[in-house]
Order: C-alpha cells, then structure tokens, then sequence
C-alpha cells in the first residue's frame, strides 16, 4: 500500500494552501491507487465511490455518444483542475462521464461516505469539497460558451494561446511548444472530429501564423493569430 | 422593507432546509433589491456583488468569450444567481441582466460568505445547488460537441414542454416567452441557423410555429431527433 505523505498533498494544487493540520485531517481518508496508462478508473453510467484527486500523471475525463464519439471535459493534472469524481459526490447520483488515465498516474482516493461525513465535522474539508465544485463549474461554463459561440478554428486558436501561456517558450522564430495530446485526443478535447481539426492546422499554417510538425508548434505571429478568433 | 418572515424565507429553495434559529441571522442581513429590465446586477470577472435569489421576475445569465455573449439560462424566482465565488473567492463566473422588472433577495457578500460558511444546512444546500449545475454544464457541453443545431433545437423545445407545456386536443402548446435571439443562444447557434432548424420541424409536419405559440405535433419524432 502506498504511503501519502503531507508533501504528497501539497503537490496537488487545491491543497497548497491548507494547514498541515488540515492536511492531516484529509491524509486520513486517502488511499492511493496506481493506474497505468490507458486504465479505465470510473466509467460513464456507474454509480460513484468517491473522489480522486491526480497526484501524478494526467486522467483523461470524457463522454461518449451513443455513435461512439468521444468528447473530451477535461485533462485532469495535479497542477490544474486535479479532481475528478465531483460531480456525483452531493447527489449520490451516477458518474456523467469516464476517467481514464492518459499515463501511469497516481491517484488518491477519499472514499464518498468518509468524505460526506468528514466535510459535515470539518471546515477545511468542505472548503476543499467547494473548491473542487467551483474549479469544475468555472471550467464547464467557459467550455461551453466557447463551444457555443466559436467553430473549431477559433477554439483550436484558443488552446494553442493557452498552452502558449503555460508552456511556450520565445525563439528568434517566435513562440515554440509541444502539444502533449496527440490528434486524436486534440479532436476530443475541442469537440471536433481529427478530420477538422488536421483541416484547422493547415488554414492556420496556409494564413502564415503557425508553423505545424507533429506535435511541435511555432506560433509565429502572435498578434494575427489572436486577432483570427 | 419589512423583514422576511420565516415562512417567506422558507420559499426559497436553499434556506428550506434551515432551522428557525438559523433563519434568524439571515433575516437580519437580508434586502431586497429592484432592477429594471436589461439593467445588470453584476458583471462576468468582477469581484463578488453579494449573494442573489430571485424574489420576482426573471433574470438572464450570460457569459462571454472573445466579445461574444451567450445566454446560459434564463433563472426565476426562488433560484440563486452565482454561487460559485463562494466557495472559492474567486470573481463572478458570468454576468446577470434583469429581463423585465425583477426583485431580488440580497445578502452583501462578506455577510453572505460569513453565513455560508457557518450555517452547515446553507452550506450543504449551495454545495448540492453548484453540484447539480456543474451535473447540468457537464450535459450541456456534451450536448454543445455531440448534437448538431436541429437536435438542440429538440432538446430545449422538450425541455420547455416538461416545465411549461399545456397538453391540448392537437398537441403540446408552448407560449413564445423567449425570443429568438434568446432561444438561438441557448441552443447555442445564430437565430438564422435556429430559425432554419424551427422552419425545418414545421416543414416536417414535427412543430406548428404561431406568433404566440408553437405547438409540439408529434412528441416522438421530435424526442427521437433530441
């Protein structure tokens, strides 16, 4: 069984600003879980155990329609957006989606009746309890406008300026990162299938304003690819 | 205003569970608060206004991305308008505009965060409140990728025969509340594209589309096509 440590928690982002007491409190209701790489952990439609929190590793959260299609919530990382399982948590209802690690990932587990009756007798646990409710309902609510409002290429633009902001990196050929989803998973995450998405990737390459190889990507006028959405 | 009996306060959903000695505190914070129509009450990204409920009237809340706006649901009385920076100081996730003369119950935000955080059945009522709204985000996005514009349309015409519906000799009667650039942004498209997906129902025998009303002709066609 695998130890947590309170070092362990603080890895994961919402708990970065507990006390060690707190952390404590929660230590006690863990158990971590190892999943390998491309393991189910819930599956859409199944009544839910719990929460779990990614301390390592990324799980992929996602539903699927009746043709099979998937579409991607969201990318689950100890850095952002860590918890899955929130949903059901309060209504005790099934789980509206799947989680599946992307990697080998390791997730701590609290247990929903532990949780319930823990967040009753403690302050800090129902503010993780909130936290985790209100990462999740801010992220849906853009996820949804922006499918709303943009068609794919604006929201492919979108991701690409956000994964400029977190991970890019300033050349003399302009702002260079890598893509950690391959396409597949890049249609799923923008509700788009790979068909539009490759068709996207050469509108935006023929415009002059990325330069696509793989999953390494140079954004090389910055201001006219902000301006295409 | 004269202070809310418990009685009234009981009315709105997320104090029903509370004990009188718990609706005392909240009595004493509580106004109420009037807004003509399209008058905002608060602004996507600004710092928490307070908490809201819904006394009369109707309230729509809408987001923006990219100078876009886009209704996300239409709220009437009883329900609450952004709970979410609650539960993590955050600013508002949206924006609320009064649609038509509204009141509103009103608790400034430190007194409300104060009362939230120390009243456990408030507490446990926001978090199931938020919780079923994320249950509903999650649908709605899903539903956003997977459907096209015409499923959509169904789905929300459905909705509304659920809550608002007459059942009559020729079908279901729908009174034309919303209008239909409020319509197409719930159903997430342009009102020409909405319209069109209307137009095609009608076309298909499936809707009737009055001024007043559109009437629901066959309840199955138009499920299976949701």
């Amino acid at each position: 069984m695998m130890t947590v440590t309170i070092e362990d928690l603080r890895a994961i982002f919402l708990f970065a600003k507990f006390q060690d007491s707190e952390l404590a409190t929660i230590r006690e209701m863990i158990a971590a879980r190892a999943y390998p790489a491309r393991t189910i952990i819930f599956s859409q439609g199944d009544p839910s155990p719990g929460l779990w929190f990614v301390q390592r590793g990324r799980v992929r959260l996602y539903r699927v329609a009746p043709s099979g299609r998937e579409f991607t919530l969201c990318l689950a990382r100890p850095d952002s957006l860590p918890c899955v399982g929130a949903c059901p948590l309060f209504d005790g209802d099934h789980c509206p989606a799947t989680a599946q690690a992307l990697e080998d990932s390791t997730v701590f587990f609290i247990d929903r009746e532990r949780a319930l009756a823990s967040a009753a007798n403690h302050t800090a646990v129902a503010r993780l309890f909130g936290q985790v409710l209100a990462n999740h309902s801010r992220l849906l609510m853009r996820l949804s406008t922006s499918l709303a409002l943009h068609c794919t290429t604006p929201r492919l633009i979108d991701l690409l300026l956000t994964y400029a902001d977190e991970r890019g990196r300033a050349t003399a050929r302009g702002i260079e990162l890598d893509l950690d989803v391959d396409q597949q998973l890049l249609a799923s995450v923008l509700g788009a299938t790979p068909q539009m998405v490759a068709h996207d990737f050469l509108k935006l390459e023929r415009a002059g304003v990325i330069d696509a190889r793989g999953k390494h990507i140079v954004i090389l006028r910055m201001e006219r690819l902000k301006s295409m959405i | 205003m004269s202070a809310p009996t418990t009685k009234e306060l009981k009315t709105i959903p997320l104090l029903t569970l509370l004990r009188a000695a718990d609706l005392k505190p909240v009595a004493r914070v509580l106004q109420e608060r009037a807004f003509s129509n399209r008058q905002y009450i608060f602004r996507e990204g600004g710092a928490c206004a307070g908490l809201y409920v819904v006394k009369t009237g109707q309230v729509k809340l809408i987001q923006a991305r990219h100078n876009k706006e886009r209704l996300l649901a239409i709220v009437g009385a009883g329900e609450s308008l952004d709970l979410v920076p609650f539960l993590d100081n955050g600013p508002h996730s949206l924006s609320a505009q009064a649609r038509g003369p509204v009141t509103l119950y009103y608790i400034e935000c430190k007194a409300a965060h104060d009362l939230i955080w120390n009243t456990p059945p408030l507490l446990a009522a926001v978090l199931h409140t938020v919780s079923a709204r994320l249950r509903t985000l999650a649908t709605l996005a899903s539903d956003l990728a997977f459907k096209d514009v015409t499923a959509r349309v169904c789905k929300i015409l459905l909705d509304q025969a659920q809550t608002e519906g007459t059942r009559q000799h020729d079908g279901i009667h729908l009174r034309r509340t919303l209008s239909q650039q409020e319509f197409a942004s719930l159903a997430g498209t342009a009102r020409e594209v909405a319209w069109r997906s209307l137009k095609k129902l009608e076309d298909e025998g499936i809707v009737r589309i009055e001024r007043k009303q559109i009437t629901l002709l066959d309840m199955e066609r138009l499920t299976a096509m949701a």
